[in-house]
């Protein structure tokens, strides 16, 4: 497969403070490619490193088989399109000015109305940003990344205070952007995000990479056993509960108005305890399966939580 | 080519849209002016008529034709005093009691005026006006070394402070506006993230600052010109306008301003911390220069701190334009030479050094 970007031993300092801690990454061609982290493992820092906003203090970065030395050049520049986290635009101008204005800096563009059917802006043509909602003005940004029909696409934490509406619909557009066979480069902290989007994931700690795998593959490996929660009328007597857990092998967790149980096989535990209730004519109310996340792969592979 | 085209359209769009840009290049050297017209004429009471005193002393040889100037003089509305020697001249040039003097000899002619009298360029024109016509009309045998030249100046001419100061708070409020809006639009540009974003696509930062520093220019020059006209307007002032030489000092006086403001976003990163310095240093500059007091009532030391100051030259070239103070052609041409080098250079640099800095 062709790898698009290839960064070997990436480290960046900041005084005596390493920010990034030699990260190797590989991102292939068409695929969308997670970077995971908290708040200040590093993620920004590497995608900056990557854009040409930030200078690396050693190490290695190839995009679309050029090594990167210095600047990005402008050749380089040609084919990619940013997103970045805050994205502020020139003042004063109207939606479809702004796409002019940025389409004019490429040598290759698509069209206005094109770059606006696709983030479904095309009603705000003549709109001002500042008139835009938090997930239109994201969207503008997204068309302005798309306005010179790049090949690979940065975007950092596209979709963080956004609300679930607007995030929903930047999800979706990313899917379309994949399914035109665009690369992206996504940096979140958002495990669902991560988790419906993207191919593989990077997952980055204190300015290293921990693990990189699919999703799947991640969860299967680091993201432990599955959860039964439940609740029982009437609350059954100490022994039956006792006799429940013989039955399971396992300890029932207490929680407060219902029972926990840990499972590495969801079908057969379920079917014990649904023995078990008719048994001791005890009715199951509010059962609820809970599957290992990305979130607990971060737990796994860490020790802490993502949003720590 | 194309980025520049469109970035020049969409930077107009943007300069005209926003009214806090337009405002501070287009009503603020006016308003500035204004404000400061009024408050000095307030101050000087106004125009008024100058009666000019002039001291003489002739040599022995010349003495015959006291009464032809004195008969000139007369005819002129100047008053003219013969004394005996120099001494008298510099004793009541120093105590003000008159305005200028003269000691003729048949092969040299000296001038004496007292450096504290603000005035004293109009002072000179219209004594050398005078003399020349007097030489030429009235005194036979004195050799040719006194030049006639025409000067536009009027008998018994108004002479107002607010002539002198309409100049100097044009070229402070013309940097003024020049130097901010360059520097905040910058600086604003660093804070949300606009250059970032800018840097990361093919464009060049010199393209990026030239686009915003074009508006900033044509806007001020037009500006100037505005101010001038409302000067005379409604403060009387007599100019005897070059439209040419006004224009061309405006003009590269405002481009070196806008590459200072260019500098100062760079220097300075942060927006609040490139105001305030921007804003102390026009307000040396402004203090410490000829904006509002002439070289000649100036401590040496003060002499020394204004002549490093660019306000004081563009000053001085907007009052040479005005046809109100002398200036050599030469020096005049070398002035706007330099603030059109050196203002195209800091925004090369600064265009460059900014799109750099955006690279951490």
């Amino acid at each position: 497969m062709e790898k698009v970007i290839e960064v070997r031993d990436l480290r960046k300092k900041y005084g005596n403070f390493e920010a990034v801690k030699g990260i190797d990454i590989d991102v292939f061609k068409g695929e969308v490619f997670g970077f995971l982290g908290p708040n200040g493992a590093g993620k920004t820092t590497t995608l900056e490193i990557l854009e040409g906003l930030r200078k690396p203090t050693s190490g290695t970065i190839k995009m679309f088989g050029e090594e990167i030395k210095g600047d990005v050049i402008p050749e380089i520049k040609e084919r990619i399109g940013v997103v970045l986290q805050q994205t502020s635009f020139l003042d004063h101008l109207k939606v479809k000015e702004i796409l002019e204005l940025f389409a004019s800096f490429f040598k290759k563009s698509i069209s206005i109305e094109k770059a606006l059917e696709m983030v479904e802006l095309k009603e705000k043509v003549n709109a001002y940003p500042e008139n835009l909602s938090g997930g239109q003005r994201q969207r503008l940004a997204i068309a302005v990344a798309l306005i010179n029909d790049p090949d690979l696409i940065f975007m950092d934490e596209p979709t963080t205070g956004l609300d679930p509406q607007s995030r929903e619909s930047i999800w979706v557009l990313v899917e379309k952007l994949k399914s035109n066979g665009k690369t992206i480069f996504l940096t979140t902290h958002y495990m669902e995000e991560a988790q419906r989007l993207c191919d593989r994931i990077t997952i980055i700690d204190h300015g290293k990479v921990v693990e990189t795998d699919s999703p799947e593959h991640l969860i299967l490996k680091y993201g432990g056993e599955s959860k039964i929660d439940f609740s029982c009328t009437p609350t059954p007597p100490t022994e039956k509960v006792e006799e429940l857990e013989r039955e399971l092998q396992g300890k029932i967790h207490k929680l407060d108005d219902h029972c926990r149980i840990v499972t590495k096989d969801l079908t057969q535990t379920l079917e014990k305890i649904v023995l078990w209730s008719k048994k001791n004519n005890v009715s199951l109310t509010d059962v609820f399966f809970i599957e290992p996340t990305l979130e607990d792969v971060f737990l796994n592979l860490t020790g802490r939580e993502l949003r720590d | 080519m194309k980025s520049g085209n469109t970035l020049l359209l969409k930077s107009f769009y943007m300069f005209v849209r926003d009214g806090k840009a337009t405002l501070m290049m287009f009503v603020s050297p006016l308003a500035f002016m204004l404000i400061l017209g009024f408050v000095i004429a307030g101050i000087s009471g106004g125009t008024q008529n100058v009666s000019v005193r002039l001291a003489f002393h002739l040599s022995k040889n010349l003495q015959p034709f006291e009464k032809a100037l004195e008969q000139e003089a007369r005819n002129a509305g100047f008053s003219a005093v013969f004394v005996k020697d120099e001494k008298t001249i510099k004793r009541l040039v120093s105590s003000a009691k008159m305005q200028m003097g003269i000691s003729l000899t048949s092969t040299s002619m000296t001038f004496f005026y007292n450096q504290a009298f603000g005035q004293y360029n109009n002072y000179l024109r219209i004594l050398q006006k005078f003399v020349s016509q007097a030489v030429k009309k009235r005194i036979s045998g004195i050799p040719t070394y006194v030049e006639a030249q025409p000067v536009k100046i009027n008998r018994g001419v108004n002479l107002t402070v607010i002539s002198f100061i309409v100049p100097g708070a044009m070229a402070i409020a013309i940097l003024t506006a020049c130097v901010l809006s360059t520097a905040t639009a910058f600086s604003n540009y660093r804070s949300n993230n606009t250059l970032k974003r800018l840097k990361v696509t093919p464009l060049s930062g010199n393209t990026f600052a030239f686009s915003i520093a074009v508006h900033r220019f044509w806007s001020s020059v037009v500006s100037s010109i505005l101010t001038i006209l409302a000067a005379e307007a409604i403060f009387s002032t007599i100019y005897s306008i070059n439209w040419l030489l006004l224009l061309l000092i405006t003009s590269t006086a405002a481009i070196m301003s806008i590459g200072l403001g260019t500098i100062f976003s760079v220097v300075f990163r942060d927006m609040w911390t490139t105001l305030n310095f921007s804003t102390i240093l026009l307000t040396v500059m402004m203090l410490f220069s000829n904006v509002f007091y002439p070289f000649s009532i100036m401590p040496n030391y003060m002499r020394i701190i204004a002549h490093t100051m660019p306000v004081t030259y563009f000053t001085q070239g907007l009052r040479y334009a005005l046809g109100i103070s002398p200036m050599y052609m030469s020096e005049f041409l070398l002035v706007n030479a330099i603030f059109a080098f050196a203002g195209v250079m800091l925004v090369i640099i600064g265009g460059r050094i900014m799109f750099y800095f955006e690279r951490r």
